[in-house]
């Protein structure tokens, strides 16, 4: 009985000193509706330097909703809305008191409990916030979209890792007419199970390193000589993607097979025990790069493999990643659409062991790599480079190198170096989305 | 209807063009196509087939020959029937998918315009590249003329997609000897392939489809489970030995044409020395046992057909009692000194019956040169002095002499 | 599966929050929810506002009709179950009837403690559980009389408040020296009682009723040192008592006056389960089981009741006291311990010329609890801080400072680490 439903997203800390507009606006909007009150507020702790903006989660299962005495909270079963019936509302203030997120605000003097009800799908806050920092995450757009899961729960990556969690996303929205095809790599584990014993529920296959584009060819051409229409879809690493692949992945590309291509790219050859791969970025440790002696991890940049991609005007080139699901979603739903040839989506994905952090930081990592422009979110799509999701203000890259042991080694030089990759690359694509 | 259309005919035709006929006379579903001297003809005219609508496959051309073996991969997992062909450094640069499509046992058939072995290079004929994947799994078959490269070809479909050997098979020709050497070839009518190809449509074969998913190729597989692949493919090679003898003779019943299915044995019955030979070469060699004949040399020839698998029992039966055996190798093994087929021969000879043949080899024609007559005389007289209880060297390279 | 059949005694809060999570969980089993009063399920905390008039009893029900037939659920009203025959899984209604159950929630609430007052008993005073009560205080309600609440805590100053809305004068007896003293300070209720008090409402605290006098239509209290009050109505409202009839002879443990529950809410007999009011369970602070009869608690207690009855190995973190009062346009929270030992340090606000009071408790770096009088916060963030042990030692004093904007932002910080953690 899952059901997921769209929920309001406000960026963390962005908010200008003094700002208030979110509220003021939903008081006029409140107002407008004959009712009191603001769903949303700021706070502020200048001292802290603390300028944010709190409000309700539209919970799936609200506490809120189980504490009030009157039966006047409710959950709407097709939007998700958690709303309160003012005119049942006695005004005890127990909602207030049991809603862990401060998404109730309760007024004594009023004798009402006031929360935000999304302006019944389309807030206003969204689009008033100075520095775009209020959206509504389409958490239900995301979910509608989701086939059966084709993959047993649990798998024998790390604990944390974000590939299976990547894979299974993609799968779900990818569906059933799906042939999935992998390469010896992490992800295999899951692609292909062990031995005799598999977690999948389609069509799988584990390939040579050299040889999922062509095996992929083979597959679709087959089957479009039967006239039927099948998903081909490639999940693989970086090492297979970008360095002993790359000649038939571009190949394919050349060739413009009606084939789907991702490579997962955790930077490196993590399967054999983290050496570098042409997608290592500069800097970065690995144990055929390693920060000792004379040596301070990998002397050149990475292979800027999905600009290459798009340089064979393939169709639809993408890069991706599972911390921005919405983005994700729009790109995969972009490839799957095209018909008359390829695509290609190159995902960041977090090494735990190889990369250097803790179980539960992969969010973080990948979040920090958009942010800090490390890993743009970008499109190009039949001629034109478009960026996805437009980060604000770019943090310093150390923002990213340092939650990674892979960079701890790293000194201004060499940051100053790397930061330097960053801008080149991400002014290129910028560039690149004026000129297409 | 088209020019080229020679469906059913009697034409001049060189071993590239003939087995281009061969391939479309079997319809495949796939086609993937890298150039490569000398078999590159062969690919070119099946492009000229699908052009004037002779058939209708999915024509690929990969950027390189390892993913044309990767695309019959896919094609062949799902169900088709593929094809390409290829040579030397493309044999060897497809050594990955090559490896895989033998052991996934997908009934690709494959031919080889054989050519040396890099290095030094060389665009010449040779046998090296086809020989030296002597074990990688897959059947080889090598023919002696253009008529044969054609009829080799679909009778390794009948044999690959056999549901009790279902193995990729090579049909192996020497290059420019045969690829680019034209000679006098019938091209059998679509109807009488149809009809030979028929009993395939039934065959059992697991098909990767969306109805029944299935993983093939799997991480770590038990080692039971291992070796019992191990076994499975290879008592797969053992079947297809006497299966190919039985394609053969159901193919000589219905086109008229039989080369004795694993090996073709020549004037051998009365014979007291054999000359082994494999390959174009062959021609030549029979001319000389003829006229050793008249001669009256009782001397016979073993054309080796089927390398892989090992002729073993074939040979067995036609070497037994034989007084000497002179092989001639277009190859050569480093580790022995000596040919490939030297050491398959020396192999068999364990199982003779006593007193065993006096086994000789001949190592000739590398590096694109003639094996004339006169070298076959040569092997023969040789071969008979040995028999007769003189002195010989176990291994020559008569091309040196 | 087998279907499985949970039958779950009482329609309040505890009973309706499990139903919900059994059906979250289990779409299959069968679901029967017994109530012994013939409304739909209401609150008990809704009552006072009966009461005073602002809503109408229909405006406050749990759920309508449609809810059980869009859950599969039966709901059985009007119905009193009287024994719980544990052995053979079978539970007895009024009338004799039985039923069999696989699983059994009892979830029958609490009911008010009359406390042994001689005289009490001759005349007709009132205490508040039922709709039936609240409709018997409105008949009486008249303005210009008077009324007598015995009791100082939540519900007696909560009537009080009602009762001097409708005009009535109201005198509270409270036998502790201060109102409201389970749950707020000395200081705290000094301020409330200042409030009330400015309001109209006597409050008579350290003061014991000795004996009741009924006399034609008055009812006079006698108090201890002395003196006595007089009034038109009288009000008992000195506590509540878990309603545990329902398992006696039965052998399902009984302590601290309710039903002993483990961390999964299960009581000493097999598949049967207490929550709410009549449950005594777990105390976040002390790890030791008592009664905290609270609404949070009984939603909180019957989700974890649900979720085992299903068999979704789910455990009680333990309650903890908290409680909102509005009194004439004023709030106060407290949230965590009320009282601070010894070995805690405590931070105390007021704002000159308001009424407004916080006191901040914290034990080392974390938040033990909250008092805060006329201070705009989100207090279930607080509950969030405490619950969750949420470090708050560099923030003590924004805390005081900026109650609400410093626990919002620990609350967003500390959300952010529960998926995501830095550390190594
Ligand atoms: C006047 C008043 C004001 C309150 N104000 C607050 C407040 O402001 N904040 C707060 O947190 N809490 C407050 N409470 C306490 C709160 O109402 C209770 O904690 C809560 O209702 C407990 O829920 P429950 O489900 O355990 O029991 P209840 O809600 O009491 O439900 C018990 C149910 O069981 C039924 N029942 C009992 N025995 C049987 C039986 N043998 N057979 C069948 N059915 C049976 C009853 O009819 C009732 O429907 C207040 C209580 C009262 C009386
Ligand atoms: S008010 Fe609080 S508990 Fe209710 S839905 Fe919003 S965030 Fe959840
Ligand atoms: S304040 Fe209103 S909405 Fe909140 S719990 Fe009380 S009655 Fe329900």
């Amino acid at each position: 009985m899952e059901t997921f439903f769209d929920t309001l997203k406000i960026e963390e800390n962005i908010c200008p000193p003094g700002c208030g507009v979110c509220r003021e606006k939903c008081t006029q909007v409140q107002r407008s509706k004959g009712k009191n009150g603001s769903g949303i507020h700021e706070f502020h702790i200048p001292d802290l330097g603390v300028h944010m903006a709190n409000t309700c989660n539209q919970c799936s299962e609200p506490v809120c909703l189980d504490a009030c005495p009157s039966g006047s909270i409710s959950k709407d079963e097709k939007d998700g809305i958690v709303r309160i019936d003012e005119k049942r509302c006695l005004g005890c203030g127990l909602c207030n008191l049991v809603c862990p997120y401060g998404g109730i605000d309760y007024r004594a003097d009023e004798k009402k409990a006031f929360k935000c009800d999304l302006c019944d799908g389309s807030p206003e806050c969204v689009n008033v916030c100075p520095v775009k920092g209020i959206s509504l995450m389409k958490a239900r757009s995301i979910v509608g979209y989701f086939h059966e899961d084709p993959l047993l729960k649990g798998s024998s990556l790390c604990v944390g890792c974000p590939a299976e969690t990547t894979l299974r996303f993609v799968l779900r929205v990818m569906g059933k007419d799906t042939f999935l095809f992998g390469a010896p790599g992490c992800a295999t584990n899951v692609i292909n199970g062990q031995g005799i014993k598999c977690m999948i529920n389609i069509p799988s296959h584990m390939s040579n390193m050299t040889t999922v584009p062509s095996t992929m060819t083979g597959v679709k051409r087959y089957y479009r000589r039967l006239g039927k229409d099948v998903k081909c879809v490639a999940f693989v690493g970086d090492g297979c993607a970008t360095d002993v692949g790359f000649q038939p992945l571009s190949g394919a590309a050349e060739r413009n097979e009606n084939i789907i291509f991702m490579c997962y790219d955790n930077e490196g050859y993590m399967n054999t025990g983290i050496q570098r791969s042409s997608t290592t970025p500069y800097g970065g440790w690995t144990t055929t790069t390693p920060a000792m002696g004379r040596r301070k991890g990998k002397k050149m940049a990475s292979k800027n493999v999905p600009l290459i991609m798009a340089a064979h005007e393939i169709p639809y080139v993408a890069t991706a990643v599972i911390g921005y699901p919405e983005d994700f979603l729009n790109k995969l739903l972009k490839a799957m659409a095209v018909k008359d040839g390829m695509s290609y989506i190159h995902i960041l994905s977090p090494c735990i062991l190889g990369w250097g952090y803790s179980i539960p930081a992969s969010l973080e990592v990948i979040k920090a790599a958009v942010e800090t422009n490390y890993f743009p979110l970008w499109e190009y799509e039949r001629g034109k480079y478009r960026i996805t999701y437009e980060v604000k203000n770019p943090k310093p890259i150390t923002e990213y190198t340092k939650l990674l042991k892979k960079f701890a080694h790293l000194e201004k030089e060499e940051i100053d170096e790397l930061q330097e990759i960053v801008n080149r690359r991400f002014n290129r694509i910028k560039r690149l989305t004026e000129a297409f | 209807m088209s020019s080229i259309d020679l469906r059913g005919q009697i034409r001049v035709l060189d071993g590239n063009r003939a087995g281009a006929y061969g391939v479309l006379l079997c319809k495949p579903d796939v086609i993937a196509s890298y150039p490569i001297t000398p078999q590159t003809p062969l690919l070119e005219t099946l492009y000229k087939f699908e052009a004037e609508g002779l058939f209708d496959p999915e024509m690929v051309e990969p950027e390189g020959e390892n993913s044309a073996m990767g695309t019959l991969i896919g094609a062949c997992a799902a169900g088709g029937r593929t094809f390409t062909a290829t040579s030397s450094q493309g044999l060897s640069f497809m050594n990955d998918a090559y490896l895989l499509a033998a052991g996934n046992r997908f009934p690709i058939v494959m031919a080889i315009g054989m050519r040396e072995q890099v290095s030094p290079h060389g665009v010449i004929s040779g046998q090296q590249d086809a020989v030296l994947v002597k074990d990688h799994g897959w059947i080889q078959i090598y023919t002696e003329s253009c008529q044969e490269i054609l009829d080799s070809i679909i009778m390794a479909y009948r044999l690959a997609e056999d549901e009790d050997v279902l193995l990729p098979v090579n049909v192996c020709y020497e290059g420019f000897y045969l690829s680019h050497h034209s000679q006098r070839v019938e091209i059998p009518r679509q109807e009488e392939v149809d009809a030979f190809l028929a009993p395939l449509k039934g065959m059992n074969r697991l098909k990767w489809t969306l109805e029944e998913p299935m993983v093939f190729s799997s991480y770590t597989v038990p080692p039971e489970l291992y070796t019992e692949y191990r076994y499975k493919m290879c008592m797969a090679h053992q079947r297809a030995k006497a299966k190919f003898d039985e394609i053969d003779r159901e193919f000589a019943a219905k086109f008229g044409r039989s080369y004795g299915g694993q090996i073709e044995e020549y004037r051998t019955e009365d014979a007291e020395i054999i000359i082994v030979t494999m390959g174009c070469s062959t021609g030549t060699a029979k001319v000389v046992v003829d006229r050793k004949r008249d001669e009256g040399v009782k001397v016979g020839l073993v054309k080796i057909r089927m390398f892989r698998p090992s002729p073993k029992e074939r040979l067995i039966k036609v070497l037994n009692g034989k007084k000497a055996i002179g092989v001639i190798d277009r190859n050569v093994c480093y580790a022995w000194n000596c040919g490939h087929n030297y050491i398959e021969i020396k192999t068999v000879l364990s199982d003779l019956d006593r007193p065993l043949p006096v086994l000789l080899d001949f190592i000739a024609g590398l590096g694109g040169a003639d094996i004339t007559d006169k070298h076959v005389e040569k092997v023969v007289e040789r071969t008979i002095d040995a028999a007769k209880g003189k002195t010989y060297e176990p291994v020559t390279w008569l091309s040196l002499e | 599966m087998k279907r499985k059949k949970h039958i779950l005694i009482g329609a309040g809060t505890a009973a309706l929050c499990a139903l919900k999570q059994i059906r979250r969980l289990n779409r299959e089993d069968e679901i029967k929810l017994v109530s012994m009063e013939d409304s739909l399920p209401y609150s008990p905390t809704a009552l006072p506002y009966i009461i005073s008039g602002k809503v109408g009893v229909s405006d406050t029900f749990l759920v309508s009709e449609g809810f059980f037939k869009k859950l599969k659920v039966e709901f059985l009203k009007n119905r009193k179950v009287e024994r719980i025959y544990g052995e053979n899984k079978e539970i007895v209604y009024d009338k004799g009837i039985r039923e069999g159950y696989d699983s059994l929630l009892i979830a029958t609430g609490s009911e008010p403690v009359v406390p042994d007052i001689p005289g009490l008993y001759e005349g007709e005073f009132l205490t508040i559980r039922g709709i039936k009560d609240a409709q018997a205080l409105i008949e009486k309600v008249k303005e210009g009389n008077s009324a007598i609440i015995l009791g100082a805590g939540l519900i007696g100053m909560h009537i009080a408040q009602c009762l001097s809305e409708k005009n009535m004068k109201v005198k509270v007896v409270e036998s502790l020296p201060s109102i409201l003293p389970a749950y707020f300070d000395k200081e705290a209720s000094e301020i409330i009682r200042g409030i009330m008090e400015g309001k109209g409402i006597e409050c008579l605290t350290g003061k014991k009723a000795t004996r009741i006098e009924w006399k034609g239509g008055k009812v006079e209290v006698n108090l201890s040192e002395g003196g006595s009050v007089e009034g038109d109505l009288l009000v008992v409202a000195v506590g509540v008592k878990p309603r545990t009839e329902i398992v006696d002879g039965s052998g399902i443990k009984i302590e601290n006056g309710g039903i002993a529950v483990d961390d999964r809410m299960r009581t000493s007999m097999d598949d049967v389960y207490a929550a709410g009011d009549v449950a005594s369970a777990k105390a976040f602070f002390t790890g030791e089981n008592g009664l905290n009869p609270i609404l949070p608690n009984a939603a909180e207690q019957g989700r974890v009741a649900g979720s085992n009855m299903v068999g979704v190995d789910t455990v009680y973190e333990g309650w903890i006291p908290m409680n909102t009062f509005s009194y004439f346009g004023h709030t106060a929270i407290s949230v965590g311990m009320p009282f601070s030992s010894e070995k805690d340090e405590v931070h105390v606000r007021k704002i000159n010329g308001t009424d407004t009071y916080r006191k901040l408790i914290f034990r080392e770096d974390r938040l033990m609890g909250v008092t805060f009088i006329d201070t705009e916060v989100n207090a279930g963030v607080f509950n969030y801080l405490i619950r969750k042990k949420v470090p708050v030692g560099e923030y003590k004093m924004s805390l005081l400072e900026f109650p609400r904007e410093t626990s919002l932002y620990l609350m967003q910080q500390a959300e952010k680490k529960e998926t995501i953690s830095l550390e190594e």
